[in-house]
């Protein structure tokens, strides 16, 4: 299934989607074509020759014969656009020669890569030389750990309200360091102090709280063989290690029809992250799943927001276990409808008392009730509000399609503001948060 | 500034803080007599990731304001099905 959403979200920047939304009539194309799995066509260009242009509707992968060194190209986006838009302009149905031969070669670098994969599982592990770059990796850790802690005791024996527990730059050197002690987890988190806590207007308050938090995973990081395999693992999680063998292998898989209920994306260090909230239809169970791309390539989400995948999820071990992987490609289909999964702000709230209860690191829950804006509030069915954090430009485009009535919204609540990532118009869901970096 | 004594205390230094300020809400006070102070800052920090838990599990939700203008139903709600064909027009010639 191909739809525009999808497309956009594929396109490397704001000047490849115009122009590829250019390209999608077929006064463009001198001929084109598709089938099941690939769509292809001859883009009319300034050159003499027309542009050989190839998309495989699998992966959204393509390829064009045009100079431009983005993926997709304009070409491959209008091919594309093309295909959801006019589909009957794609009139040619046997595959010219080099759209063969480029899935020939596609699907022969798929088999040699999942030869190596393959070769590489079974190759005979050195267990020797595993347990010393464990050993390595646990001492670096372990360093980086005393090393944060003891400078938030110094900050906090000086003053939080002193200027060196304000410096956003001291933080991100802090965050480095962390980086280097191979704990990519901890400098998340201190980046969300010199990124979010430090903007806030409440930081006097905020700050301690949050170097409150960061304290406490320190602590019980800093003895994590004592901990039962549920909290180990959300340490190790909280820290960033990655699980091993064993632990992935023990993750519990969850098949049901999910909703693509929210999405946001965004890029740090050159590394773009889309995050999507996904509600089963009937375990009523939330899953994060995250996609990753290094810049300049884009995260081609196979699964739109609004979208219903019939999917395996494999949820990763935790003290409250969100964050998923897909086992497979899933099978998205167009049904945009879903019902609240609770119906009062109040039920929401409990639930996060008792994620909180589970997880003392939990930050935020996702939430789909129907609510109305309401002075800087927003109001369910039951005549409770929580406060709302929205841009003017999103508090605006909200408002105006409410109307002032209850309808269905999809965010996050931190335990202080409820932040939206989507609201349904219609029969369509509306993206509230960055879909491109 | 906060007037609530823990968050003083960690905004204003532990270094001459000799005794854990009291605990913000009777909930908490079991879990107090419990955080060792021989390191002010990191018995300060303990009480915070506490006081961080319970507020943000006890937030409580608000009286909605009254709806105040909302929009009416749209008189001619979009049209969801396309309309149907109709037969081509006889040719004149």
């Amino acid at each position: 299934m191909l739809n525009p959403d999808q497309i956009t979200a594929s396109a490397p920047d704001a000047a490849s989607l115009k122009a590829g939304r250019g390209l999608a009539t077929p006064r463009k194309w001198e001929s084109a074509g598709g089938d099941d799995e690939v769509l292809w066509g001859l883009a009319m260009g300034s050159g003499k020759e027309p542009y050989q242009t190839r998309v495989a509707l699998a992966d959204l992968a393509s390829k064009c014969s045009c100079p431009s060194r983005k993926f997709p190209c304009k070409h491959a986006l209008g091919l594309m656009f093309l295909a959801t838009g006019e589909p009957a302009a794609l009139s040619q149905k046997e595959r010219p020669p080099w759209v063969a031969e480029w899935l020939d070669s596609r699907s022969a670098r798929q088999e040699k890569a999942a030869v190596r994969a393959e070769e590489k599982a079974t190759k005979p592990v050195d267990e020797k030389a595993a347990e010393k770059r464990k050993a390595q990796r646990d001492n670096r850790v372990g360093e980086g750990i005393a090393l944060l802690r003891q400078a938030i005791h110094d900050l906090t024996r000086e003053g939080l309200a002193a200027a060196a527990a304000r410096d956003a730059n001291a933080w991100e050197g802090l965050a480095r360091r962390m980086v280097d002690a191979q704990a990519p987890g901890l400098a998340g988190s201190i980046r969300h102090l010199a990124d979010t806590v430090l903007r806030d207007p409440q930081v006097d308050e905020e700050l301690p709280l949050e170097l409150g938090r960061l304290h406490l995973l320190l602590h019980a990081a800093s003895q994590l063989e004592a901990h039962d395999d549920a909290t180990r693992a959300e340490l190790q999680s909280q820290l960033g290690l990655r699980a091993s063998a064993d632990e992935t292998a023990a993750r519990e898989s969850v098949e049901d029809d999910w909703f693509v209920a929210g999405r946001r994306v965004e890029e740090r260090d050159r590394l773009i992250t889309s995050s999507s909230w996904l509600l089963g239809k009937k375990s009523r169970r939330w899953a994060r799943v995250l996609r990753f791309a290094p810049v300049p390539q884009t995260i081609a989400e196979p699964w739109p927001l609004g979208s219903t995948v019939k999917a395996t999820l494999a949820f990763q071990a935790g003290l409250l276990p969100l964050r998923a992987t897909p086992e497979g490609d899933g099978h998205a289909t167009r049904d945009p409808v879903a019902d609240a999964h609770e119906p009062t702000l109040d039920a929401l709230l409990q639930r996060f008392a008792a994620g909180l209860a589970a997880n003392p690191f939990l930050r935020a829950l996702p939430f789909l009730t129907a609510l109305r804006p309401e002075r800087g509030l927003l109001a369910d069915a039951a005549g409770r509000a929580l406060p709302w954090q929205a841009t003017d430009d999103v508090a605006l485009r909200v408002e105006c399609i409410s109307g002032g009535h209850l309808v269905p919204m999809c965010g996050e609540w931190d335990g202080r503001h409820l932040r939206l990532l989507a609201v349904l118009d219609g029969d369509a869901w509306i993206p509230l948060a960055p879909q491109q970096p | 500034m906060s007037h609530d004594p823990l968050f003083s205390a960690a905004l204003l230094g532990t270094a001459r803080m000799t005794a854990l300020p009291p605990a913000p809400d009777a909930l908490l006070e079991e879990s107090w007599k419990v955080i060792p102070l021989e390191n002010p800052a990191a018995a300060v920090l303990q009480a915070l990731a506490l006081t961080r838990a319970l507020r943000r599990a006890g937030t409580r939700s608000l009286d909605a304001p009254a709806a105040t203008d909302a929009c009416p139903p749209p008189p001619m709600p979009a049209r969801r099905n396309p309309a149907p064909n109709f037969p081509p027009r006889p040719s004149m010639r």
